[in-house]
């Protein structure tokens, strides 16, 4: 985990100080791509979202108040969901195919290999899915993902591990 | 093959160019109207955090095991994995007898866990350990010991012979960890999928009971919404509960409120019309059913439909346990949506001296998705629209983004269904 007081940036953030709002946009620009991309399965339609979610979490960011890292995550993530579902839903709206559920992502770049994790991502099911996600993209520790999805640190353990061995499975088939 | 995965898994991370990043980060500035950096600076900083990204992928691909050996606390030699006996034992056999034994060190290995999250039991609901499913409540001292133990058993199981049904293993595995919830912890935040709604169809009406409200269609037509927690902070009452009187008349009724607080639990009973009311340390939903079901001998499905279950963020005060007997039930009019029920201004929050009054608190819920309006404190205001449609993740949710109370909130909520 990059080393930044996530405390003292959101609090600065709730001031307007511009170099902390840049400082955390890069502590999470990663964290949230990786799980926008893996949503909206659109690298394009991905940076718009994020986009979104970073404008509506510099404009909520003042009535925020500090508890601790995780329910800070989890309250980044809880725009970053409703930014992918109004995303969703305008698409929808607009009967535009640019945010497809099904569309091939413009994202990777080694064909056999996205084709291989990507179809054997498919396979698990949802939670099993985003903490994979969370985990090797996100990079967030097990303990987070618990915080970010309402789930133990043990129950999140368990069911990365089934994922993986899942996935394994899967990949040697 | 691991270590293949998690580099598989590395090198198809979506991630942005440091070009895109300050592309992206220069349009967000220009749309919240911040100054733009330089881009040499933002230049600097992406590549410094992506050297920071990759001392984090080179940890990150070791740390479960790390950390997991961290976190075991020295001289919990309850989780005693004497594999290099074991390993001795399996060798020596013959195949038939090394997948018997192989499934008996499985069964043993769950076993002790099952003893570790016992011993870790925080709340003493062991009447319910009998019912299958019963969730265990542990404190977060206990959820590090489970968490170091079920990483031990995730080492475990990869180390055994590969004829061995590891699924079996860790499909046990998930349904002994998933029974374990942490004290203090929301429940039902995240959780919409496990929220399920309950219909009752009787002979002139539909009645749809959800987490936190119930809807009633009459045979005529109207359409009435009950709130069923809105008296959280003593807020105004109707004394209009003769709409209950004929509510259930062909069999006993039975209500309960349980309102948790930091210190105690305080839970009310209603059976025909008898109210009582009594103390608990139970702080979870499914240990106030176990509790109220034991003490009145009540089925659990009974008891499940009719309790209001109540987290209250404060501690109790005297008055929570003497709650006037008219702060009855109240039915809402669907189409009134101009009422005074949330106006909890004369609500007692001095505990809370930073609490912001809640002007407006209104949900819309429609279809799969609800539009939340909230205004409070000095002219702020959240407008925004979310997949969460029970009540108990509404409030939780509006809590986190407004750092209001979840007992203030809950008291100020209009729902409305459409």
């Amino acid at each position: 985990m990059e080393s930044i007081d996530i405390k003292v940036t959101v609090n600065q953030c709730a001031n307007r100080n511009a170099d902390s709002f840049r400082v955390l946009y890069e502590h999470l620009i990663d964290k949230i791509f990786a799980f926008v991309v893996f949503r909206v399965n659109n690298r394009e339609a991905a940076k718009d979202v994020t986009q979104d979610i970073f404008i509506e979490l510099y404009q909520v960011i003042p009535k925020f108040r500090y508890h601790s890292d995780a329910a800070f995550y989890a309250y980044v993530f809880t725009i970053a969901r409703r930014q992918i579902i109004k995303r969703y839903k305008d698409e929808k709206k607009h009967q535009t195919t640019a945010f497809a559920e099904d569309s091939v992502p413009g994202e990777f770049s080694n064909v056999e290999i996205k084709h291989s994790i990507h179809t054997a991502l498919e396979a698990l099911d949802e939670c099993s899915r985003e903490i994979m996600v969370l985990h090797h993209w996100s990079r967030f520790t097990f303990a987070e993902i618990g915080a970010l999805i309402n789930m133990t640190e043990s129950a999140v353990r368990v069911r990365h591990h089934r994922a993986r061995s899942t996935l394994l499975s899967l990949l040697n088939s | 093959m691991n270590d293949n995965l998690d580099n598989m898994m590395e090198q198809e991370q979506p991630v942005l160019t440091t070009a895109e990043k300050a592309l992206l980060l220069s349009e967000i500035e220009a749309r919240v109207a911040v100054p733009v950096a330089s881009p040499y600076s933002i230049f600097v900083r992406t590549r410094t955090m992506a050297a920071l990204l990759v001392a984090l992928a080179i940890v990150l691909g070791t740390s479960g095991t790390v950390l997991a050996s961290e976190q075991a606390k020295p001289g919990d030699t309850l989780f005693p994995v004497d594999r290099a006996t074991e390993k001795i034992r399996l060798a020596l056999a013959s195949t038939e007898v090394r997948v018997r034994l192989q499934a008996q060190f499985n069964e043993e290995r769950l076993a002790e866990l099952r003893e570790i999250i016992e011993e870790e039991r925080a709340v003493d609901n062991t009447s319910a350990s009998s019912t299958t499913n019963a969730i265990i409540v542990v404190n977060d001292d206990g959820e590090a010991r489970i968490g170091a133990a079920v990483q031990v058993l995730l080492n475990y199981i990869e180390d055994t012979d590969e004829s061995v049904n590891r699924e079996a293993f860790l499909s046990a595995l998930l349904r002994q960890v998933d029974a374990v919830k942490v004290a203090g912890r929301l429940e039902g935040a995240n959780s919409a999928s496990d929220d399920k709604a309950r219909i009752q169809i009787k002979d002139n009406r539909i009645e749809v009971r959800e987490d936190g409200y119930r809807v009633r269609i009459d045979d005529d037509g109207e359409i009435r919404i009950k709130l069923d927690d809105d008296r959280a902070e003593g807020g105004h009452r109707s004394d209009d509960d003769e709409e209950d009187d004929d509510d259930d008349q062909d069999s006993a009724t039975f209500e309960a409120e349980a309102d948790v607080f930091f210190d105690t639990t305080l839970i009310e009973v209603e059976i025909n019309d008898h109210k009582s009311t009594f103390e608990t340390t139970a702080n979870t939903k499914e240990e106030v059913i176990v509790e109220i079901s034991a003490r009145y001998n009540l089925e659990r499905s009974v008891v499940e439909s009719g309790l209001n279950f109540e987290i209250e963020d404060r501690a109790s005060r005297n008055q929570d346990a003497k709650r006037d007997d008219s702060q009855d039930e109240e039915w809402h009019d669907s189409g009134d949506d101009d009422d005074d029920d949330h106006d909890d201004g004369d609500d007692d929050h001095e505990d809370d001296g930073e609490a912001a009054r809640i002007e407006k608190f209104e949900v819309r819920v429609e279809g799969m998705t609800a539009q939340v309006q909230v205004e409070y404190g000095d002219d702020e205001k959240l407008e925004y629209e979310t997949l969460y449609t029970t009540k108990a993740a509404l409030i939780a949710e509006v809590a986190l983004q407004t750092g209001l109370a979840t007992a203030n909130l809950a008291a100020a909520l209009d729902l409305e269904i459409e």
